[in-house]
């Protein structure tokens, strides 16, 4: 079980990575789906484990959530794709001006 | 029962290594699939067929279909690659944050065997103690729906 719970840590680290690595819009949305996955998949091991079901409670509000974020997040990207014709996130840096 | 559990992990893991190396945005997206269900299967062996299936339901058949579906609409197919330089040092920052952890829960016990809860206890306790929380996601997901159609739609 130790083993689990300290691979499942790998796997949220790799969402990280994922987000920090890739110059693309998607990617990055990616990123955050398989960090808050990870996460919810560590609060129901942690309430296992404990032996309180507040961490389970928390992962089925996490999944409502993530769902919330990847719509505004593919909408940002459809939009963004409308307006420069790209996803690299490099070609973002005058979005502000 | 622990080599089925670390079987389904290791496969998610070596899938997510991918999704990092690799270029063709439609393959990633696929591999997230692999993913999502894999750490469903684990939601089950562990004993909660309530989070398995909505794993199932949101993950692997709203967000991927979504995705896959933007995807097609604005028609991108590849991406650059990574950094090598950059590559490097965040694969050693990652590590070394890893085995940080790994090293902090080295000592702590960990029972042998994991506590069940009943699915009745569980929703009796989100729809009683919960409930504020539970309706205000609920809101949200309707918030963040408009929101998209209107900044999406043509004037």
């Amino acid at each position: 079980m130790k083993i689990i719970y300290i691979l499942s840590i790998l796997l949220f680290l790799n969402g990280i990575l994922i987000i920090l690595l890739k110059r693309s819009f998607i990617y990055i949305l990616m990123g955050i789906e398989l960090s808050l996955s990870s996460l919810s998949f560590l609060l129901f091991l942690t309430s296992r484990i404990l032996g309180n079901p507040d961490g389970e409670i928390y992962a089925i509000i996490i999944f409502g959530i993530s769902a919330a974020g990847v719509a505004i997040g593919l909408g940002i990207l459809i939009n963004l794709m409308k307006k420069k014709g790209t996803q690299e996130i490099e070609e973002f840096k005058d979005l502000g001006k | 029962m622990n080599e089925i559990l670390l079987f389904f992990m290791i496969i998610s893991l070596l899938t997510s290594y991918y999704i990092i190396f690799s270029k063709k945005i439609i393959y990633s997206v696929l591999s997230l699939f692999l993913i999502f269900i894999s750490i469903s299967i684990l939601y089950l062996l562990l004993g909660s067929p309530f989070l398995f299936i909505s794993q199932i339901l949101i993950y692997a058949g709203g967000i991927i279909v979504l995705m896959l579906f933007a995807i097609y609409t604005v028609g991108i197919k590849e991406t650059e690659g990574i950094n090598l330089k950059e590559g490097i040092v965040a694969f050693l920052l990652n590590f070394l944050i890893f085995f940080l952890i790994a090293n902090i829960l080295k000592n702590y016990p960990f029972p042998k065997k994991i506590i069940s809860f009943k699915m009745d206890f569980i929703f009796d306790k989100l729809l009683k103690d919960y409930l504020i929380a539970f309706e205000i996601v609920g809101l949200l997901i309707v918030i963040g729906i408009i929101g998209t159609f209107l900044s999406v739609r043509e004037k």
